[in-house]
């Protein structure tokens, strides 16, 4: 059956945040944030913002009547910032005005003075600085520290992935209108509805049946709208409960890109430990989750990788640690594979570097390695209803991995200056695990 | 978390109208909505129809995430689906004066012990309006079986898990460091796929975003913590341009698994794994050229990286800047 948004998407009449007709009265929110990453707020000066023409209202940490926090795991999210600033692009207030292009002007009238403090943008400095954002976690299985006396070949090396903007295409947003009794109607581009629902609550002091969130699709999540779309429902809520007129917000694309988290970058140490034959004896390793100024999903996203970090393999002897590293940067945030190919990464690495070092193709050391009915994971499942034997032997039969290699090894042999690289990519992905909030 | 509810209304003309906490995002998830509902009920998918995801008629959902949205909701939906039929059924075994049993729905046809009685789906929900049946149902769905002890760090965390591997083939330019993805040959644990259009997009979009990550894209903040990638001029995601010139998906012939709606295994996050491949890939086309290449395992491995890789010494990126002029016109991966 096809997609029954196809028509609507080809035809354009699908409806996004910004397709949704705009009541009469309905104003304008845009967000004034941290023009640096870390320091303290001497003051504000926002009289020339507010003189300006069409601006209605700016709101400030003064103005919530419930909590300024936002956090979902860990409450060290203000909405907007009081006193310090963590990272560039942080909510510092909402400039509602009878237009954007009003909003945009006041927002460049408003004069900030900060005190610069130090900031950290590497993971591995904020841990040796005790920057964590939750206790680091160890997953164990058997005992490697035994194992490597034992190893034919052991290699140490480190691996690092880079973070990953979402970039959906529709970019952050919501539409809050007023509705009687202090109701408010919360229209929201999200992928939580009851995390907008909840945290509005929450931060304007009301209980949760007084906040209604309704979502009709959205332009491309990819986690980024987990716990991220949150912030501007909340703002919105805040400005029309307090206005008694509907807001609405719609981040402008470099707004979004600078005040929005991403992928963690990781940056991991591996050692890995082999026999003659080829099979993993032993694998250490050890994450540096770069969470951003607070902790948003990350402590279930470090969860994710170290569930991960075995891939698709059986490996008896498994030490696996992560720590969740407090930076100057935006919060990050779920993306796609939330942490796991982070920690996938690692170990095809390591498993890259033995290949490399044992003179045998890559292939051949994963194939000897994959994962077999009954083994058991670092975090104690057993395997059960396993097919990367079987994925195997099909993709061999289809499209021979031999064969392609030996073409792509004529190919290189015949040209000097363009050359063909070759590998499998395995993985084993789990579901049914969330249990962050 | 891992729960999920659905609110399931049959309309006294036989349309019906579904609410879930599932959240459409272009991933498809309410045309699997669409399905679980025609299904159960054996009607024309036209009669059903999404409604917005909203927290007054479906609350205290679980965020659309973890690739789990359509099994959880779907299992929701199907027994408040389930559970409205069993009322019609109901309502037709007295109807014709048999038991609950003898009676199903069929293409929008109702049977008594298996030869059509005549009697249509409108005429069904329409009788049962009249005998003053609740034609409304709300489903609840919660994964069984999943544990896990953080005290010790072990359990039973997952319901189940999918399955992949592809085989990616690159082409490194060496003499400009850019390179092409040429192929990617894929195999993959869809279980049994509900819906193998969608389920295909959700693999060959997951494959780009996995190779972008691990290739062309490129966050970038200063030593002072400010975004220097913040634009799409200055952040580049894979276009129509960077996308493979071959995928073939290969589905696994397999049985399947319960946990998963109709035996659909999560399609949303797997594919991106097999983006990392093309890291890999180019690393090894690198090597191919510079055996003396150390490997580094630092993604993405942009172009620009490619390039001083392939030439670590900056006498060679002169000698290079020449041959690629003369070369200009003869290279093309």
């Amino acid at each position: 059956m096809k997609n029954i948004d196809s028509n609507g998407h080809v035809r354009g009449t699908s409806v996004y945040l910004d397709d949704i007709p705009v009541i009469q009265g309905t104003l304008f929110g845009l967000v004034f944030d941290a023009p640096m990453a870390h320091g303290s707020i001497e003051a504000v000066d926002y009289s020339k913002a507010e003189a300006l023409p069409g601006v209605v209202r700016i709101f400030t940490a003064n103005d919530i009547p419930g909590e300024n926090q936002i956090g979902g795991i860990v409450p060290d999210e203000p909405l907007f910032a009081e006193g310090d600033i963590h990272f560039q692009g942080q909510p510092i207030a909402l400039i509602v005005a009878e237009s954007e292009h009003i909003a945009a002007k006041a927002r460049k009238l408003i004069d900030i003075r900060i005190v610069e403090k130090p900031v950290i943008t590497d993971p591995r400095e904020a841990q040796a600085k005790g920057q964590l954002i939750i206790p680091p976690r160890t997953f164990r299985l058997g005992d490697p520290a035994a194992q490597w006396a034992k190893c034919a070949h052991v290699f140490e090396g480190r691996a690092d992935s880079n973070g990953q903007e979402h970039l959906y295409i529709e970019t952050q947003g919501a539409y809050a209108v007023p509705m009687e009794n202090g109701h408010i109607k919360i229209h929201s581009s999200t992928q939580g509805p009851t995390a907008v629902q909840r945290t509005a609550a929450r931060v304007l002091g009301v209980p949760m049946h007084k906040i209604e969130v309704d979502v009709t699709r959205l332009g491309g999540g990819f986690g980024g709208k987990e716990d991220q779309a949150t912030p501007w429902g909340v703002m919105a809520a805040l400005a029309a409960g307090q206005l008694k007129r509907p807001v609405k917000i719609a981040l402008h694309r470099l707004d979004d890109m600078r005040m929005t988290g991403k992928r963690h970058p990781y940056s991991s140490d591996y050692r890995i430990g082999l026999s003659t034959d080829g099979k993993i004896l032993a694998y250490e390793v050890t994450f540096y989750q770069n969470a951003g100024a607070a902790a948003d999903l990350s402590p279930a996203v470090m969860e994710r990788t170290l569930f991960h970090c075995t891939n698709a393999y059986f490996i008896p002897h498994v030490t696996a640690t992560a720590y969740s590293c407090r930076t100057n940067l935006p919060p990050n945030t779920a993306f796609r594979g939330f942490g796991g190919p982070q920690g996938m990464f690692a170990i095809e690495a390591a498993l890259a570097h033995a290949a490399r070092e044992m003179g045998i193709p890559k292939h051949l050391l994963q194939q000897k390695n994959l994962l077999t009915e009954g083994a058991e994971f670092p975090y104690g499942q057993i395997a059960e209803g396993v097919e990367i034997g079987k994925i195997w032997q099909t993709l061999e039969a289809k499209f021979s991995i031999e064969k392609t290699e030996k073409a792509v090894a004529a190919f290189n042999n015949a040209n000097a200056q363009v050359k063909k690289g070759l590998p499998c990519s395995p993985f084993a992905s789990a579901f049914h695990l969330q249990k962050h909030l | 978390m891992n729960q999920a509810r659905a609110l399931v209304h049959i309309y006294s003309d036989g349309s019906i109208g579904v609410s879930t906490g599932a959240v459409e995002m272009g991933q498809g998830v309410n045309t699997k909505m669409l399905q679980v509902a025609a299904r159960v009920f054996d009607v024309q998918p036209q009669r059903v129809k999404l409604e917005t995801t909203n927290t007054t008629r479906v609350a205290n959902t679980s965020p659309s995430a973890a690739s789990a949205t359509a099994d959880l909701n779907g299992k929701a939906l199907g027994k408040a689906c389930t559970a409205l039929l069993e009322r019609l059924r109901t309502c037709a075994a007295a109807h014709f004066q048999v038991d609950a049993t003898a009676i199903s729905i069929r293409q929008e046809q109702v049977f008594k012990n298996g030869t059509a009685t005549g009697m249509h789906w409108e005429q069904l929900v329409d009788m049962a309006f009249l005998e003053r049946v609740c034609l409304t149902e709300n489903g609840h769905y919660a994964t069984p079986v999943i544990r896990f002890d953080k005290g010790i760090e072990k359990g039973h965390p997952f319901a189940y898990h999918v399955y992949g591997l592809a085989l990616i083939t690159v082409a490194v330019d060496c003499i400009r460091g850019t390179y092409a993805v040429e192929s990617v040959k894929i195999v993959h644990d869809f279980g049994k796929s509900m819906n193998p259009i969608v389920d295909r997009g959700q693999i060959e979009g997951g494959l780009v975003q996995g190779i972008g990550w691990m290739t062309m894209e490129e966050v970038r903040y200063d030593p002072d913590g400010r975004l220097a990638s913040g634009t799409l001029s200055t952040y580049k995601i894979p276009d129509i341009y960077s996308v493979p010139a071959e995928v073939v998906i290969e589905p696994l012939d397999t049985p399947g698994n319960d946990m998963a709606i109709f035996k659909s295994k999560a399609v949303g996050e797997p594919p991106l794994m097999y983006g990392l491949g093309a890291y890999f890939a180019i690393q090894q086309a690198v090597a191919a050229f510079n055996p003396e290449y150390p490997f580094r395992f630092d993604a993405p491995f942009t172009p620009e990286k490619v390039l001083m890789t392939l030439y670590p010494d900056a006498a060679d990126l002169e000698q290079l800047a020449i041959a690629s002029a003369s070369l200009e016109n003869r290279i093309n991966p």
